[in-house]
């Protein structure tokens, strides 16, 4: 099957400061599919955004749309659609004229017109505004006309660069749930860069993790959550965040333990050929990552606990966060509601070791077991 | 103790009323968290407290002391803002230092208390940094010992840790309210996150547009929220809000609302009734509080329904249905997967319902 999409080795040069923004990157996306280009501020995904709308040159590498290169075409002649971060309204146009100019210059009939624009602008709650202008409303009306206007006409492919930003954290919730009917109804394939890893796990079918301009990790999110390929990916990805414990590796018979302060943890047993291979003396440095809600508080009599003392409890409502102060390790746990808790208080917890992974502190990748 | 308290006070801007009767104290080693959307008034209130804005009408006493007419310098009151800002070129014992020299404060006193201060906020090994040199939540405790290094009746807090990133938020709020705990400082802390207000704060208060929408325990309003636009406000995602009318058909109660039912007791129908004489309501329900069940169930609150999407956040599911024009989001465990257009029932304990008043939005019970 054709690719909708596809990049093979594409590279960005800045010329000015020698900078390679984006670096030998790889992907492609089915049609149908919502994938997400997730990372920090200057991980290279907005270049990339960007190289894909026409709007920057490749530097090396080849684009593909449909499976044509499209690397020589101008943004206009891409068949893509565009919503950015900066919404690029026409100012003097109505809300409605906005979202119907790419209908309009299309030709379609007004009727059509009409019923697209108010359909478009119900699932995203525009209809009381759509008679206003651009200046008269706010930030987020202006964003998600801007996403209207994107989503209306037929594309290939539709790019959105950060089209949430500008709301609240309610309407974020709302409009997440509205984007991702919309692309799974009409089938649209979509690439989405945010660097919000809630909204890219909440969306995407495949997300693109990328750093310093360099693919972290490509997955589900499922996959990325789970199994990170990196520290960078586990860290992150995840909130509250991952918990990194740094430990000394030490064989026991047969058998590998993790020890940190007085602390010991027995290495699954489908880890044993690979962390044989790993181990090299007693004390061998590992990192333990663990999400907090992996851990829970011991039962009475449960093996494979971590005593320590409690730092921190919050009740933050739906949930509970114990940071628990193991040596001069911070654990975070995420609890059910109805605990309490009393800082300096004793309290066992019991890591889901099966949901415990391991990194090489050096080069930051997994150590993976032999069965996932 | 009482540290700080406000009677019936007011702030007019020209013709805006930026606060409308606010009334409230604190209580000394209090932790006091105002919560409420831009443009509530938050940020406002400290600033009359702290003697920036003139109050329009109202009394503000802090240790029973009537302050309307005191300079801000004659408070006893620390304040942070948001936007916080560390003289670049001054170490970090001198941006902590800096407010105590301000005010004339001898040289060893000042060594004691920035010492002091450096301590609980466990940044002593920093103190001959520049700005520059440290981590955004390094910077971030320097800014708060700029402010705790002053004795103060009352801390008070802007949005102290809303510009952080996402992880880095995470790991300070545990660490102020570490802080907080510890030393009992009296703060009245300024939020729009309501996560953040119900770790953090030992009461809180609800502000809109001016006017107190609540105030009580993170508990109490967490479970009995006053009106819809606390409702609104708590919860992640928030509360489902769904408006009708309750209808009887057949000798059965049930809640209409556009042309989709909800099925419900005649106990619970009766009680709303001697409370709603015309029967228009605004149910609430948690999105945690839902139950699914795959395919059609009979005796259920609501039989067959369509889902219309479902996103994954962090370790659950939320899966949203179309209930005629209201979406209802649903917060279920990751292991439960549905897809778009699969048929689900959906089924609730009575008691876990909020109702408001369908006009003013007010809790009925």
């Amino acid at each position: 099957m054709v690719q909708k999409l596809e990049l093979k080795s594409v590279y960005k040069y800045y010329e000015r400061g020698n900078v390679e923004a984006v670096k030998d990157l790889n992907f492609s996306i089915k049609e149908g599919e919502l994938l997400a280009i997730l990372g920090p501020s200057g991980c290279g995904k907005s270049s990339t955004l960007r190289m894909v709308a026409g709007l920057e040159v490749i530097s090396k590498g080849e684009i593909y749309l449909d499976g044509e290169i499209i690397n020589w075409l101008s943004a206009k002649e891409r068949n893509i659609a565009l919503a950015f971060e900066t919404y690029a309204l026409y100012p003097h146009l109505s809300l409605f004229e906005n979202i119907a100019f790419p209908l309009r210059i299309r030709g379609i009939n007004r009727e059509k017109v009409a019923k697209e624009v108010n359909h478009i602008a119900d699932m995203l709650d525009l209809t009381v505004a759509l008679k206003k202008l651009p200046s008269e409303v706010s930030g987020g009306h202006q964003q998600r006309t801007s996403l209207a206007r994107a989503l209306i006409r037929p594309a290939s492919v539709y790019l959105l660069d950060e089209p949430l930003s500008h709301l609240d954290t309610q309407q974020r919730t709302e409009f997440r749930v509205q984007i991702k009917r919309i692309q799974k109804t009409q089938n649209l394939s979509m690439l989405f860069v945010t660097h919000d890893q809630l909204e890219a796990l909440a969306l995407a079918d495949k997300v693109v993790i990328m750093n310093f301009g360099v693919l972290q990790q490509i997955g589900t999110p499922e996959e990325v959550y789970e199994f990170p390929e990196n520290l960078f990916v586990a860290d992150f990805v995840g909130e509250p965040p991952m918990n990194f414990i740094k430990a000394g590796l030490f064989k026991e018979e047969e058998a590998y333990f993790a020890k940190f302060y007085n602390q010991k943890l027995k290495i699954p047993e489908n880890y044993k050929n690979s962390i044989k291979k790993f181990y090299k003396k007693d004390g061998t440095e590992i990192t333990i990552g663990i999400r907090p809600n992996y851990i829970h508080i011991s039962e009475p009599g449960e093996n494979n606990f971590v005593n320590g003392e409690v730092y921190v409890f919050e009740d933050i409502g739906e949930s509970g966060i114990l940071t628990v102060q193991v040596g001069e390790t911070l654990i975070k746990v995420e609890l059910n509601p109805g605990h309490s808790f009393q800082i300096g208080e004793k309290v066992n917890i019991s890591l889901n070791l099966e949901k415990m992974l391991i990194f090489d502190p050096f080069t930051e990748k997994r150590i993976k077991p032999e069965v996932e | 103790m009482e540290v700080l308290r406000l009677e019936n006070v007011y702030k007019n801007y020209g013709k805006v009323e930026a606060i409308k009767d606010l009334s409230f104290s604190c209580a000394e080693g209090e932790l006091f968290v105002i919560i409420g959307p831009s443009g509530a008034g938050k940020t406002t209130t400290l600033k009359m407290i702290s003697g920036l804005e003139e109050v329009t009408k109202g009394k503000i006493f802090i240790k029973n002391k009537l302050v309307n007419n005191l300079e801000p310098k004659d408070r006893k009151v620390s304040m942070v803002f948001e936007d916080y800002a560390l003289y670049p070129h001054l170490s970090v014992y001198k941006n902590i230092s800096s407010p105590l020299e301000a005010i004339g404060v001898s040289r060893e006193e000042v060594d004691k208390k920035v010492k002091e201060t450096a301590r609980l906020l466990q940044i002593e090994e920093l103190l001959s940094r520049l700005p520059s040199m440290i981590s955004g939540g390094q910077k971030q405790r320097t800014v708060l010992g700029r402010s705790l290094v002053k004795d103060a009746d009352e801390y008070l807090m802007d949005e102290p840790i809303a510009h952080l990133d996402a992880k880095l938020r995470y790991n300070m709020r545990g660490e102020f309210k570490r802080l907080q705990q510890l030393h009992k400082m009296s703060i009245l802390y300024v939020t729009h996150d309501f996560k953040e207000a119900h770790s953090l704060g030992n009461r809180i208060l609800v502000l809109n547009k001016g006017v107190t929408q609540q105030i009580g325990t993170p508990q109490e309003i967490f479970s009995k929220p006053a009106n819809t636009f606390i409702a609104n406000l708590i919860g992640d995602p928030p509360t489902n809000l769904i408006e009708g009318n309750l209808k009887l058909k057949e000798g059965k109660y049930f809640f209409q609302t556009d042309s989709a039912f909800i099925n419900l007791s005649d106990s619970l129908a009766n009680k709303l009734l001697s409370k709603v004489k015309n029967g228009k309501v605004i149910f609430g329900i948690r999105p945690f509080d839902l139950q699914c069940i795959l395919g059609h169930k009979d005796n259920v609150k609501i039989p067959d329904i369509e889902v219309y999407v479902t996103v994954t956040i962090g370790k659950y599911n939320l899966i949203s249905v179309k209930l005629s024009n209201t979406i209802i989001k649903i917060r279920k465990d990751k292991s439960f997967k549905v897809s778009i257009g699969d048929k689900m029932s959906i089924d609730f304990e009575e008691e876990k319902l909020d109702f408001f008043d369908a006009i003013s939005g007010n809790r009925i019970f």
